[in-house]
């Protein structure tokens, strides 16, 4: 019987001979894997980035197209790249620069969405008093309707006041009465509110009422404005 | 205590033995095509193959199986030289021994072939043919013609001796018998009736449908190379029993010691 050691120290060199090209093998294939892993996670991750980059755009373009509407210019969009993306935002540009300049004195319908656009309270305020040297001039109903919905949410004494006058012009005394009751609410020393409510309630009728009510402010005023109102309704001026 | 690997390894101890043949489909049917064509008024008969298909066993078993109804000679192994051929060849023809300082008049043993012709049909089955020279192949060509004796003539197949073959006896061989290594589904029998024979059932058993795919690959069909890889597998397998039986699953013959005992053949290398 020959020595068995060397026998299997060379079948052990002869199979990993054998198997080294499964390792080899076995390695390529485990490397290649990794890489196809890490170039599927690479593409996964740039996807969503590449997508979050492109509505940024479009979100600037939209803001411009706002901006730009306020203004009535049409500008073209800076960020798209596509040439047929450009030509549809500029359509849309026109679009709504077109709708809004349908009515160009119909300035109401256009404060509340520059509000909404815009969404900053600093400039809210200033843009209310905007609004009522704008509401002077207007006659759509509707901006009325815009202004009451405005003071249920603001309880401005202004808006209160802009709508009692209003209608008190209009000729519309049932609503001018209201109007100058929730301004009185606000501010019950405001003289201005008050004559407009006895004014109301004088021409839709109640003319002792009025008188009654104009006598006992005088009384505890001694209000100038008042005591004339008073004499033109005595007097059968008013 | 004897370990039940030594009965293996000895069963394919490689001899020509015809108690160790073992009949499997191939062999079977080349014995058949033998047999069948002594029947014939043939003059050569070429049997040739590879070494190790199973020629010089075929050519036992004939002698054995026939001995006792025809006039049949084996000649295992070549003569030295021609007067030894032809004072083997004599003794078979004459049924006596050469006599001491007496040479073979050649032309007067043909003579004496041609005059037994229709009386005598003598059959020599010569091994290893390729080792005769030319000179004592022309001689059996000539002795051929008597048709007092039949040659069959056993020879290794390689291309050059192919040839050889052809040119001397393209006119005279009547029939040739290939013999083939074998398929591994003969050989897998061929191991498995080794083993029986031997009652070594378990051993047999434990030599699985891959482990007989691997003995093919590496002894590629050959029986005498087949011998020499089981002898060797079982000699390991002997070695691990006696000394490291851990080393080795009685169930299963290890694919292992099966490449180890390639190895040590130099069937493969490292």
């Amino acid at each position: 019987m020959y020595d068995m050691k060397p026998l299997e120290e060379k079948w052990q060199k002869y199979r990993n001979k054998k198997l080294r090209p499964w390792f080899v093998a076995v390695g390529v294939l485990m490397i290649f894997s990794i890489l196809m892993a890490v170039f599927w996670e690479n593409l996964n991750t740039q996807h969503p980035s590449k997508s979050a980059q492109l509505p940024s755009p479009v979100l600037v373009e939209e803001k411009n197209v706002s901006q730009e509407a306020n203004t009535s210019k049409i500008k073209k969009p800076a960020l798209l790249d596509a040439a047929l993306d450009e030509l549809q935002i500029n359509e849309r540009i026109k679009e709504k620069s077109e709708t809004k300049n349908e009515n160009p004195t119909d300035i109401l319908v256009d404060v509340p969405i520059l509000e909404d656009e815009e969404g900053t309270d600093e400039q809210a305020p200033a843009e209310r008093k905007k609004i009522h040297l704008d509401i002077l001039e207007t006659t759509n109903a509707s901006a009325y309707q815009d202004v009451e919905k405005r003071f249920l949410v603001s309880r401005d004494i202004e808006d209160a006041l802009f709508l009692a006058n209003s209608y008190y012009d209009k000729g519309n005394y049932k609503k001018a009465e209201y109007w100058s009751i929730q301004a009185n609410k606000i501010d019950s020393e405001m003289e201005e509110s008050f004559l407009i409510f006895v004014k109301s309630k004088i021409k839709l009728g109640y003319k002792n009422e009025g008188i009654s009510i104009l006598k006992s402010y005088i009384e505890r005023r001694n209000s100038k404005e008042a005591k004339k109102v008073l004499q033109q309704v005595q007097g059968g001026i008013f | 205590m004897k370990s039940r690997y030594t009965a293996a390894k000895n069963a394919f101890v490689d001899s020509v033995d015809v108690e160790d043949y073992i009949e499997i489909e191939s062999s079977m049917a080349a014995y058949a095509q033998l047999e069948h064509s002594l029947e014939k008024p043939l003059k050569m008969i070429l049997l040739f193959g590879r070494p190790g298909t199973g020629k010089s066993i075929l050519l036992n078993r004939a002698q054995q199986k026939l001995k006792h109804n025809k006039e049949i000679h084996y000649f295992d192994t070549p003569a030295i030289n021609e007067k030894e051929f032809f004072s083997k060849l004599f003794k078979v023809i004459t049924q006596k021994d050469l006599p001491r300082n007496t040479e073979i008049n050649f032309p007067v043993l043909v003579d004496y072939c041609k005059s037994l012709r229709g009386k005598r049909e003598m059959i020599v089955l010569l091994d290893e043919a390729q080792m005769y020279g030319p000179e004592v192949m022309e001689k059996i060509r000539l002795l051929s013609d008597s048709r007092a004796i039949k040659f069959v003539v056993s020879l290794h197949k390689t291309e050059d001796e192919d040839l050889i073959a052809k040119e001397h006896f393209q006119s005279r061989i009547w029939e040739v018998i290939e013999l083939k290594n074998a398929t591994p589904q003969d050989q897998a029998v061929y191991i498995h009736k080794k083993l029986l024979k031997k009652n070594l059932f378990e051993i047999a058993n434990s030599i699985l449908e891959k482990n007989m795919k691997l003995i093919h690959k590496f002894s590629e069909g050959n029986y005498r190379e087949c011998n020499k890889l089981m002898f060797t597998i079982f000699e390991i397998c002997e070695y691990y029993d006696e000394n490291e039986p851990n080393k080795i699953n009685y169930a299963e013959l290890p694919q292992k010691i099966i490449e180890m005992a390639a190895l040590k053949l130099g069937y493969i290398h490292v």
